[in-house]
Parts: C-alpha cells; sequence; structure tokens
C-alpha cells in the first residue's frame, strides 16, 4: 500500500511536468532558489565545522535557529498551498478503503518527495558535517537525521490533513491564508518587539535559542550540542520532545483521517444571508459600464482573492505606525499613500484572469471594450480613490507643509490613475494565472510561477519607466526648493494620470475587442 | 407540436448558419468544414458523441472561440464581422463556464441584462418574470455559488434569455439537471419557440432530443454526419438506433467473463 502510494505521488509529480513548459520552468526555478540558499547554509556549516577553534556555542545558536525555521516552513507552508487540490489530498482516498496505518505512513513517506524534502536532506548533512569535530555530536546527527525528516514530514501532513479534515470551509480556509499573510506583513513589528524587550537583538538571541531548543521546533537540532556537552539529561529530554511532537504528529493525522474518512462532511451552502436588493447595482449607473463597475466592486467586497489585497492595506498601516514610532521617521508614513495609489492601480492588472470562464458573460453579450474597461476602473477608483487620497492626506498635514501637501496627494492619486490605466492597457493583452474562483487568495495555481514572474516584472519595470516625470520633477524641487514646484509636481502627477487613464482605456478597449476569444481561450485554462 | 414548416420566414436569413467551419487544436482537427443550417423557428437538437466537437461549434458559433476558418451567421449577420449587431440577436449558455457566482441570483440577471444595454426598468421586471417562471423566487437572493446545479442551468438560462434574443444558443442546458428543473426549462423553451423563437441546443440524451425537438444535426469526429427535420434524421426508426448506426458502437458486444455474479 505505501509502496503504491508512492508510486502515485512519483507519477503525480512527473505528469505534472507534462502540463506545461511554465511548470518545468518554475519548479525549475524554485528549486535553484532553494539550492542557492541551502547551498549557502550548507558551505557555511562545512566551513564552521572544519574552523581552527571552534565556538560550541556559536554551532549550537545556529543549528537551532536554522532546525527551528526549517521546521516552522514544514509547519507552514502546508497552510498556503493546501487548497482543496494538492496532489496527494487524502480526501480523494476515501473511497478506496485503504487501512488507515498504510496511509499515515504513506502520506508521511510521500511528503518526502519533494524539492523540501531534498533540500532538507541537504541541511541534515551539513548538520553532520557542522559538527564533526565531535564523535557523540556528529554520530547524533547521523542517527537524528531519518528521525528529523520523518518528523518533519509527519508534522507537515497533520496540518494538510486537519486543514482538510476541520478547515475545508471555503471560509476558514481564507481566514487561514489572511491570517498567515497578516502576520507575515506584522513579522517586523514583533522583531521590534523581541528587540526592546531586551537591550539588543543580540543580547536576546541565547534567550531565544534556550527556548526554542526546549519546544517542538529547535529540539531535533538541539540534540548534538547536548551529546557533544554531554548533558545526557537534557539529551533524553529533548529526544522525548521530539518523540512526543512525531506522535501527537501521528494522532493529529488520524483523527483527521478518521473525521475525513468515515463522516465525511457534505459542503454545506455556508448558509449565507439572502440578500434581497440589488445591492451595488442599484447605486451605479445602469448603463453597461455601471454594470460592470457594480459587480467589481461587489467582488472587491465578497471574493477573498480581492479582499486580500484589501487586508494588507491595514496591515501595512500598522507597521509603518510601529517602524514610526520606533524609528521616529515619518517618511514611513508619509510613503503610505504613494505605495497604496501604485498597489491599488496594479489590483485590476489581473481582473480578466479573476473572472476565469465566467469572462464568457461579457463575451457572449456583446459588451463594447470601453465599458468593460471603463467598468472594472470605476469599480477600483469607487474606494481606492478615497483610501489614496485619506492615506496621503493625513500623514502629510501632520507632518509637512502645504506644498508638500499638495505633491505628496498629487503623486499619490497621479501614481493610482497612471498604474490603474496602465493596467486597463496590459490586462486586456496579457492575463496570468491566478487563484480560481472559490479558492484562496494565496493558492497558487500550479505552474504559474515563470508566466506570473515574467508579467509582472515587466509591468513593474514599465510603471516604474512611467514615473519619470515626476521623479524628475521632484529631483528638481528637491534642489531649488521652490514650494511652487510641489504644487506643480501635484498637478503635473495627476493629470498625466488622467492621460494615461484616457490612454489606457482608449487602446485597451481597442485591444479587449480584438482579442475576446482568445483572451477566454487562456483564462479559462487557468 | 407541429413547427413551422413552410412559412414566409423561409425567405429571410435562417437563425443560424454556419459555413465551412474549422477548428484544429495543434495537430488534431476539432471540427472540419462544418456546415449548418437552423430555420428559424426550429427547435434543433445538436447531437454527438462527447468530443465530438459539440461545444468547440457553439464556441465558434457565439464569439467565444476563433475558427481556423468558415463563418457563423445569426439571422444574417456575420459574428465575426460584426461581432455587437449578432450577438444582440443571439443568447448564449455555455457549457463549463462558471457564472459571476458571488453574485445573488437576481444581481446575476440584472447584471446580465445591463450589460447588453438595456434599462433598468426593463432589466428589473423581465428578471422579476425569468425568476418567477424559473421557479427561482426565493432563492434569488441568494449567492449563485450556493446554488444547485439544476438552479445554476436556471439561473445561466435566464441570463441568456433577458434580452429576448431570436436565437437562443445552449451547450448542455440538461446536464446535471433533476427532472423537475428539466421539466421546468423544457416548459420555458417550447414557449419561447412556440412564440417565434429559434433554439439550437446540444445534448447526447437522445430521448430528450427526440421528444424535444424538430430538426436534429448530428455530429462525430468533428464532421456534421446528418441533419434536417427530426422525420428525417431518423428515418422511421428511433433516433438513438439512427444515431448509434452512424456513429458507430464501441467495444462491439464483448462481456466481461468475470463481471457475470
Amino acid at each position: 500500500m505505501v509502496a503504491t502510494l508512492i508510486r502515485l505521488k512519483r507519477d503525480l509529480t512527473f505528469n505534472g511536468f507534462n502540463q506545461s513548459v511554465w511548470h518545468i520552468l518554475g519548479t525549475i526555478f524554485a528549486g535553484l532558489y532553494g539550492l542557492g540558499i541551502v547551498g549557502m547554509i550548507f558551505s557555511l556549516q562545512v566551513m564552521e565545522g572544519g574552523a581552527a577553534v571552534i565556538d560550541a556555542e556559536f554551532v549550537r545558536t545556529a543549528s537551532v535557529l536554522m532546525g527551528s525555521a526549517i521546521f516552522l516552513l514544514w509547519l507552514i507552508i502546508p497552510v498556503f498551498v493546501s487548497g482543496a487540490d494538492t496532489a496527494m489530498n487524502p480526501r480523494q482516498f476515501i473511497t478506496y478503503g485503504i487501512p488507515r496505518r498504510g496511509l499515515i505512513l504513506g502520506l508521511a513517506l510521500t511528503g518526502l518527495i519533494s524539492i523540501g524534502a531534498v533540500l532538507t536532506v541537504i541541511w541534515l548533512i551539513g548538520q553532520v558535517l557542522h559538527w564533526r569535530w565531535d564523535a557523540a555530536a556528529a554520530a547524533t546527527a547521523v542517527t537524528t537525521l531519518p528521525l528529523l525528516l520523518i518528523t518533519f514530514s509527519l508534522v507537515s501532513q497533520a496540518v494538510t490533513t486537519s486543514i482538510s479534515a476541520w478547515l475545508s470551509g471555503r471560509r476558514s480556509r481564507d481566514f487561514l491564508a489572511i491570517l498567515a499573510l497578516g502576520l507575515m506583513v506584522l513579522l517586523y513589528p514583533i522583531m521590534i518587539g523581541l528587540e526592546s524587550a531586551f537591550s539588543s537583538l543580540a543580547d536576546a538571541v541565547p534567550t531565544v535559542v534556550d527556548i526554542l531548543a526546549l519546544t517542538p521546533l529547535g529540539a531535533g537540532a538541539a540534540l548534538p550540542a547536548d551529546a557533544a556537552a554531554g548533558d545526557w539529561g537534557m539529551f533524553m529530554i529533548r529526544l522525548a520532545i521530539l518523540a512526543a511532537t512525531a506522535a501527537l504528529a501521528v494522532v493529529v493525522i488520524r483523527a483527521a483521517l478518521v473525521k475525513i474518512t468515515e463522516r465525511p462532511t457534505v459542503q454545506s451552502s455556508s448558509g449565507s444571508k439572502s440578500d434581497q436588493g440589488l445591492g451595488l447595482f442599484a447605486r451605479f449607473p445602469a448603463t453597461p459600464w455601471g454594470a460592470v463597475a457594480a459587480r467589481a466592486s461587489t467582488y472587491w467586497l465578497k471574493d477573498s482573492r480581492y479582499g486580500g489585497t484589501l487586508v494588507l492595506l491595514p496591515a501595512f498601516v500598522v507597521l509603518a505606525v510601529v517602524m514610526y514610532s520606533q524609528l521616529d521617521a515619518p517618511w514611513v508614513l508619509l510613503a503610505l499613500g504613494p505605495v497604496f495609489g501604485w498597489m491599488l492601480g496594479f489590483a485590476i492588472s489581473a481582473d480578466i484572469s479573476y473572472d476565469h470562464s465566467a469572462f464568457a458573460l461579457h463575451i457572449t453579450s456583446g459588451v463594447s471594450g470601453t465599458a468593460d474597461r471603463v467598468g472594472r476602473l470605476v469599480g477600483l477608483l469607487s474606494f481606492g480613490l478615497p483610501i489614496t487620497l485619506l492615506s496621503a492626506l493625513i500623514p502629510a498635514v501632520m507632518f509637512t507643509g502645504p506644498a508638500t501637501t499638495a505633491a505628496l496627494v498629487g503623486a499619490s492619486v497621479g501614481l493610482l490613475l497612471s498604474t490603474a490605466g496602465f493596467s486597463c492597457l496590459v490586462s486586456a493583452r496579457f492575463t496570468y494565472p491566478v487563484p480560481k474562483p472559490g479558492d484562496g487568495p494565496l493558492s497558487q495555481p500550479s505552474g504559474s510561477t515563470g508566466r506570473l514572474m515574467i508579467v509582472q516584472l515587466g509591468m513593474l519595470v514599465a510603471t516604474v519607466a512611467l514615473m519619470l516625470p515626476e521623479v524628475i520633477l521632484v529631483i528638481v524641487w528637491l534642489i531649488s526648493g521652490d514650494s511652487w514646484l510641489g504644487w506643480a509636481l501635484g498637478i503635473a502627477a495627476v493629470l498625466k494620470g488622467l492621460g494615461l487613464v484616457w490612454i489606457g482605456v482608449t487602446l485597451g478597449a481597442r485591444v479587449f475587442e480584438r482579442s475576446q476569444p482568445e483572451l477566454f481561450q487562456t483564462v479559462s485554462q487557468y | 407540436m407541429d413547427p413551422v414548416s413552410v412559412n414566409p420566414t423561409a425567405l429571410m436569413p435562417p437563425a443560424l448558419r454556419l459555413r465551412g467551419l474549422t477548428k484544429r487544436f495543434g495537430q488534431t482537427p476539432a471540427v472540419q468544414d462544418l456546415d449548418l443550417e437552423v430555420p428559424r423557428g426550429s427547435f434543433y437538437g445538436f447531437v454527438g458523441p462527447n468530443g465530438a466537437g459539440k461545444t468547440t461549434t457553439l464556441s465558434m458559433a457565439t464569439g467565444l472561440m476563433r475558427p481556423d476558418a468558415g463563418t457563423a451567421e445569426v439571422v444574417g449577420i456575420d459574428v465575426w464581422a460584426q461581432p455587437s449587431e449578432a450577438k444582440r440577436s443571439m443568447g448564449v449558455l455555455a457549457d463549463g463556464v462558471l457564472l459571476f457566482n458571488k453574485l445573488t441570483g437576481a444581481q446575476l440577471v440584472t447584471y446580465a441584462g445591463l450589460l447588453r444595454g438595456m434599462d433598468r426598468e426593463t432589466v428589473e421586471s423581465r428578471t422579476a418574470d425569468l425568476l418567477r417562471v424559473l421557479g427561482l423566487e426565493e432563492a434569488k437572493g441568494k449567492l449563485v455559488q450556493d446554488y444547485s446545479a439544476g438552479m445554476t442551468k436556471k439561473i445561466a438560462l435566464a441570463s441568456a434569455m433577458v434580452h429576448a434574443p431570436e436565437l437562443l444558443v445552449l451547450d448542455e442546458p440538461f446536464e446535471a439537471v433533476d427532472p423537475v428543473s428539466a421539466r421546468t426549462i423544457r416548459g420555458l423553451l417550447e414557449s419561447y419557440v412556440g412564440s417565434g423563437g429559434t433554439v439550437i441546443l446540444s445534448s447526447h440524451v437522445m430521448d430528450l432530443v427526440q421528444r424535444m425537438c424538430s430538426h436534429v444535426g448530428i455530429i462525430a469526429e468533428g464532421r456534421l454526419l446528418a441533419s434536417g427535420t427530426l422525420e428525417e434524421v431518423r428515418g422511421g426508426s428511433d433516433l438513438e438506433t439512427r444515431f448509434v448506426e452512424l456513429v458507430g458502437l464501441e467495444g462491439g458486444d464483448q462481456e466481461l467473463a468475470w463481471l457475470q455474479l
């Protein structure tokens, strides 16, 4: 049974490569990226382990920190990738009646057929070399290698299976993903908090390492250090922690599998509130573009794939306020307006990809290119403009004079309009894969990395080029210091933004009408 | 029900005319040089095995897929030369296509109407009518993502009909639909055809096509094997027999020896 599952995973992996060149390129790229990082760590481990004077404390610190980070990755990655459609979703095995023990072991082992596992093995071998100056420590590192690897895999599988069992609802999955995203953004304030708790980050490290080494995160990686120090009491305690972690993971997987296979819940109709009115459709004009705008704004409110972007905004505000209070540098707050303008303008660059095959309705109703483009733009601006205005205006009024305020507000709004106008044009021709309707904001479609990065990078470069006039004006302003230049900058930025919107909509509409069927065929494949 | 066979509309261009329609995916031809005519006022059943090219043909007729060669005309207007004019006369239910399912049922139909440039009052009253006739009145405030398969087909049909088109192109309107919903859809389509509308629908349920349609076209491997009125095509026998004769059996009459319980 276990062998069958492993063969299945192998076949699924290789068949995935047949899908598209982008999938292969994406995998290679991700693999190389990971290999680069792990390679660097590996060479460090080898060098440190062979140094003339060995600082045992340093080796321990490095081991525990890296071990904890890798454990955390195994823990977190499934939260991001596990949608309804991971290759080895246990839900798919319900109908086969596979003995549970075989399924648990099989799933844990198939988790090892991945780039992540290969990279982890490299790190674990590096770990052995890192400790090679002490026989007992090196022996420990060798013997705990498979133990750690299987624990990582079990824990990762436990997360995947639990999500599938208890958090399969669309809402809870979105919530989880957005929570993880928010945490990532808030990592900096957390670090700052840690730093202020101790006098400096360097002072905090020994305490942090000692605590980590007593948690499942770092216990396994700290084992060689105990062996080297001859502290066999702690060694046994940490070994027990590691064993308990693995055991707990097995228990969790088991319980989750019982839930999935023996008490499968029917996807309930989330009991959404019945909304009798027409919502935003009653508020926008009763024209084709008004309808598109109403639909787009409705999606911004209801579809978590769009909402994911909006959730980032308050997280950024928190981040900026924390950074300001720490560094006493108002520029972080002043940067909010332009950053939001740029982010929001970009947000409609994937609009048609988000529609997926529902875009068919636009084609079969013969919506004009202008109505489609203007509608999506107005949908964004209806809330994007006030957000950008406020986020530029409030900090500017707090910290600067009228000229700078005018420049900042103008530049933010101009940036929003410029990128939005540019998105109107580009999104009519270049699409990239996005999560499917109904998926969470973070579930990346397979085989998308390559194309996604190329389109986004291209757009990034292009928007930077579009911002050149503003940059030149800012430089002139900073050099001459004339306050009227601030006003000129603000007005020029807005005018340029309006011009780009006009160009983006006009050209975008033409491109849209010419390439409708091709657009549809592409986005419905995502 | 006896559909109109000879009347003045025969002089007008047919509701749908496909000429030399061809589509290739890489090396595999999906549709080859396909000619098809759907007379006005007919209820046309477009049947064929899976993968025969039904969806590809209908996609090319509705502007969803660009043909490699050939033309498609709706009431005499070329779909690819004058798309917005042609699409005005046509309502489409595409198969395997998602709907904007974060909208409520009423919002979706309203959206379809407004996209067509209709005014708010007309859209509102027609939406209410359609939802009532299709038995979706109670569910009109629910999100489409929470609809059952049958309700989804019905709301998609409502979106395709809200602008009162002359031609309805329906790809698999009865797939995964329960008998009650199927009857509702059928009733609506029959009264639509009765009042002068034209329907072309694809299906692989022969029995259904035989009971509903006045005209039939059989497609296999991207070619039209037979077309005409139901009587002409089935020629005395029933449609399924004729269909299997034309398309051919697969696997013959072989039996699975180990499945004799």
